[in-house]
Formats: structure tokens, sequence, C-alpha cells
């Protein structure tokens, strides 16, 4: 099943303008900064809102066209919802929570399916617990399985992961992706985080005023932006990894897919490294090597973007790279697609993340 | 140092004289009397009709109260239409009426020459001077309270949970029963208990609407009033009832757990 949306929309001061679809399987991340009309457009989605124009549809069924003034209400869409600040039901305990959306079964059923999902997300123990009780990751878990306990059509997750703290983080951004990797239908993510759209989304579309300016994988989205914009939002790269050992005061991590890098962060196992285009150097294969900067892989370009005054390059080295590089560099070192050249950035500029 | 410890004392001496002033006539109220006498005057007849007579009315009053200004508190916290200020401000308005002057307007609309005179006439309903009469007194001067409390409790209710519960599923009026509810019922509670304290206080409204017949209209602090000339232990009795039952609900409001996040005060 697809979730087709055509929405025109005008809130707050913003011109919502955006036409999309997500097959069932993909997650489709809309990552811009506050106050772009993410959230409405996920609330236009739920049938919270009805749009000014425009015309959603789920496989055949039409949930809103305003040219027919055909209109679901939000209890016949299906749609999981799993809102910023989780929205649970502070009167209701945990598992509770969880079945409110079983009204159709039996008590005894509500109860199981219930806690089937709660164990699932490894939150047994806490069923009978009030959501004042429980720590902002086991709401956001509460949360999610309150959403998916009906069986839902499509799943809408707004900023999943924001109100979390860093420590918390790492663990729910793994088993969201689990959980997201494991569901059979469309889900649409809203997020002011690139980072976080990079990590869920199977395709990510940049919202900026209203509209989705580009749209693409992170590596397409990073490597060759159309605007100025899109270039400074999708911030630092992301390279993933596995830091196998402590040489000094340095973490040696093996990237995915070829290569080695180092940071002065510390970490084990399974890690994600960021550092910035503009940190990453780039100099001919045969230069020499500058001593303080610690990292160094030899890539190829795959794409040359000009943006703005800079230039962005596209780097293939095993996984998706990018580098931000003046147009003179460019000129004096003749950067062109397919162009073999080491990148090198400093150990320092490198932060790790633990998966 | 000095004026630091004199300014202590003022304050404190202030509380003091102002905690024996309330206290003190509540405290008569019980020690005028032997308690044993107290007791006795409670088989008194007219005690015993005008103790039925409250619980009954009030009982209805706040029921009709509830049944009905809960949804119209809901009304005014959930939605915007025009006039909706003016709407709350006339909702109010008995709240400030002096209680003679809340008589003479249920006279004047509900009466036999009122407004709605003829009107109930015809569907034969009959107030002045009738149990019915004192149910709608009550009514007049004691939904303020609860309908005030109510909608500050359904403003204060997170509306992404009205919207979370229609997501999974729920119409409109099944989210406000499962969700708004729930949610507001401390200050819901609150509300009930403050509208409560006022009907059984009742006095002017319901003197000069339905008058004070034993049995039909004579409320306890109608019989208070009827009393304290004649039988001065029995009215003294009386009192005592109805000051310990007023203190519960006091206590009531004040105890309601999560009162004071989910009651909340007018935003």
């Amino acid at each position: 099943m697809v979730l087709r949306a055509e929405l025109v929309h005008s809130v707050g001061g913003i011109e919502l303008d955006v036409t999309f679809e997500v097959a069932a399987g993909r997650c489709l991340a809309l990552a811009g900064p506050s106050g772009a009309g993410k959230s409405t457009i996920l609330r236009l989605l739920a049938g919270i809102l009805c749009p000014d124009h425009g015309r959603i549809t789920y496989g055949d069924d039409i949930w809103v066209d305003t040219a027919s003034s055909a209109w679901l209400p939000p209890e016949r869409r299906r749609c999981g919802y799993v809102f910023q600040d989780y929205a649970l039901f502070p009167h209701l305990c945990a598992w509770r929570n969880v079945a409110y959306g079983l009204r159709s079964r039996s008590a005894r059923d509500r109860k199981a399916t219930a806690l089937a999902l709660l164990d699932r997300l490894g939150l047994a123990d806490r069923a009978d617990a009030k959501p004042a009780t429980l720590s902002g990751g086991e709401r956001q878990r509460v949360a999610l399985a309150r959403a998916l306990a009906p069986g839902p059509a499509v799943l809408l997750l707004d900023e999943p992961l924001s109100a979390l703290d860093a420590r918390t983080r790492a663990g729910a951004t793994r088993q969201l992706t689990a959980t997201l990797r494991s569901l059979e239908l469309p889900v649409v993510l809203v997020t002011h985080e690139f980072g976080e759209a990079a990590l869920l989304g199977d395709e990510i579309g940049i919202i900026d005023h209203g509209a989705i300016v580009q749209r693409g994988s992170a590596s397409e989205l990073a490597s060759t932006p159309t605007s100025a914009f899109v270039a400074d939002f999708t911030g630092a790269v992301v390279l993933t990894g596995t830091a196998h050992a402590d040489i000094g005061e340095l973490t040696i991590v093996d990237l995915d897919g070829g290569g080695v890098a180092c940071t002065t962060d510390r970490g084990s196992g399974r890690v994600a490294l960021s550092v910035y285009p503009w940190e990453i150097t780039i100099t001919s294969a045969q230069a020499t090597p500058d001593e303080s900067a610690q990292n160094r892989l030899s890539v190829q370009i795959t794409s040359v973007t000009t943006v703005g005054n800079r230039v962005r390059l596209g780097l293939s080295a095993g996984q998706p790279l990018v580098a931000e590089v003046t147009s003179k560099a460019v000129e004096d070192l003749d950067l062109v697609v397919g162009a073999q050249v080491l990148a090198t950035w400093k150990a320092t500029a490198t932060r790790l993340v633990t998966l | 140092m000095i004026a630091r410890r004199s300014f202590q004392l003022l304050l404190g001496g202030s509380l003091a004289v102002t905690l024996a002033f309330l206290v003190l006539p509540v405290v008569a109220i019980f020690t005028h009397t032997a308690p044993h006498k107290l007791i006795e005057s409670l088989g008194n007849p007219v005690a015993t009709d005008a103790l039925r007579l409250s619980f009954e009315t009030t009982t209805i009053a706040v029921a009709i109260i509830v049944a009905v200004g809960t949804p119209a508190a809901y009304m005014l916290a959930s939605r915007s239409f025009p006039g909706r200020s003016i709407v709350i401000t006339l909702v109010e308005l008995p709240l400030v009426l002096p209680p003679a002057v809340a008589g003479i307007a249920l006279l004047a609309a509900l009466g036999p020459e009122g407004i709605l005179g003829g009107a109930l006439r015809d569907a034969h309903i009959e107030l002045v001077l009738q149990t019915a009469g004192v149910i709608a007194a009550l009514i007049f001067v004691s939904a303020p309270f609860y309908i005030r409390q109510a909608q500050a409790s359904f403003e204060a209710v997170d509306h992404s949970l009205l919207d979370a519960a229609r997501t999974l599923g729920s119409g409109e009026a099944a989210s406000i029963a499962r969700v708004a509810v729930p949610v507001a019922l401390p200050g819901l509670s609150a509300g009930l208990a403050l509208a409560w304290g006022r009907a059984l206080g009742e006095f002017g409204a319901t003197l000069m609407f339905a008058g004070s017949f034993r049995g039909i209209t004579q409320t306890v602090p109608l019989a208070i009033y009827d009393q304290f000339a004649t039988d001065f232990p029995a009215a003294l009795a009386l009192s005592a009832i109805l000051v310990a039952v007023s203190a519960g609900l006091l206590l009531a409001v004040k105890l309601v757990p999560g009162q004071a996040t989910a009651g909340g005060a007018p935003r």
C-alpha cells in the first residue's frame, strides 16, 4: 500500500505546499528547522487538521480530497502516531495506554497484546507504571507500542528522539531503527536533526518554509545539495564502523566498507563517527601527508557541486563521505568526478557516538 | 535586629488575631451546648425534616449541574465562538449577585407572573413555594462554582492527548469521555465540592423564591433561622452538622490528588 499526499495548507504564517508518496516498508524522513511546518504535515495526514486544499490517499482509500469534499475522520484512518512529547494518557498505566486502541478486542486479549508489545520493547516490568514515573526513554517506547498496538496502516513519528537525553538516545535510536525495519507499512517521520533523519529514514526530504526543497538519500543530500540551506542543514557526515582498540589517546575504528579512522573520543563496539565537511582537507593522492591530521582515506570523487562560494565534493571511500573546499582548490588540484584523491582530517575533529 | 524581631511579632500577632476571630465562632457552636444536648436536638422533627430536605435538594441540584454543566464547560473550554467571553461573564454573574437579588430575579423569571410563568403553568410545573423551587434556586446560585472550575480544568488538558485518542480510534465524544474527563477529574471533583458547599449553605434566594415550609422548602439554613429564636440548642445542633459537612467538603477539595496540576488556574 502506498500513502500519497498533496497538501496545501496555511498555518501560523507558513504556507505549506508539499507532495510526496511513501511505499509500504519505507520511511520518509522530513527534516527541517523548527517552524518549517513539519508537525503540521503529520497532523494533516492523521486527520487532526483538514488541509485548505489537497488530497491524501492510502492505496485505493481516499482519506481527504478537498475537491470532492471527501473526508475520513482520524479515528477511521488507522494512523499510528507517536507525538513529539509522546502524549501518554497520564491517568492510565503503561499497558492500559498501549491497550487504548484495542477497543474491539476482549479484555483478556487487549491486556495480552499490550503486554506482549511492551515485552518486545523491553518494558515488561514497567507495564503497571503510570507515565509520570517512566523515564524519557521508557515513555518513548510506550508511545511507540501504543501507536503500533492496533496494527496501524501508516506510522507517523514526530521528533521521536528529540525529547531524550544523549545517553538514552543511542539505545533508543538503535531500537527504533530495528523496529522500523521490521514494519511493512509506510512510515513518515519528522525531525529537526539531519543526523536523526539520516539514521532512521530510507529517504529524506528537506523542508524549509513549508516546501520540500530537496529529497534524496542522506549521502546524496550531503554530497550534492542544491542550495546553501540544504548544505548547512545536512551538517556533519556520519561514518559507521567498529571500534576495536585504543592506542594511547586515540580510539581506532574499522570503518564499514574499508578503511580505518581514529578519534580522540572514547568508545567501543559498534560506533558512528561524525565529521563536518569543512574539516576535511583534500590533497592529491601523491602529496606528503600533514602529520597533525591523523585521519587519511584514499577516496574517489563522485560529485562536484558548487554551493554559493564553496564547492561540495561527494566522495566514495567504501562509505559516502563529503568534503567542502574552495573553488580555488578545485582548480588548483583539478578536482573532477572520478579523480582519486586523499581526504584528511584531524582525530580531534571526529566525534564518536556508540550505537 | 530589634526592628526585625518586632516586625516578626507584628506578623505573628496579626495572624493570631485573624485566626481567633475566624475560628472562635465555629468552635463556639460545638462548645456552647453540651454534646449530648446537641445530639438530642437532632431528634427534633424540624431538624430531621430539614436535614433530609437539604440532602435531597442539594444532591438533585448538584446532579443536574454536573449533567448539564460538564458539557457546557467543555464547550466553553474547547471552542472559540463569537461572544464567548460574554457568555463566560454571564455564566459567572450569579457568583456576585446578592442572594436577595437572586431570589427576586428567580421570581421575575420563573414565578407565576414571571417571563416563563405561563409556560411553566402550561407544563404543570410549580416552582414557587415548592421543593422544585428550592432545587431551582440552588442550581442558580451554585452552578457557576462548578462550571468555572470545570472550564479551567478542561482548558488545562493537553490537546495532544485528545488528538492521540482520536488517532487510536475514539470518536470525538469517546475521546472526551475516556481522556478529557478522567484527566480533568481532580478539577471537576473540586468544582463539584465547591458547588455542593455553596448549595448546602444557600439561604436568601431559597427563602424569597421557595419560602420556608417545613418538609417542603425548609432546608437546614432556613431551619436554623426558624429555630434560633425558639429552640437555640436545635439551631446549634443543625449548625454543627453544617459546619462538619462543609469542613469535610473543603477538606475534600484540598486533598484531591493532582488538583494542583490538572485542576489548574484558568489560563
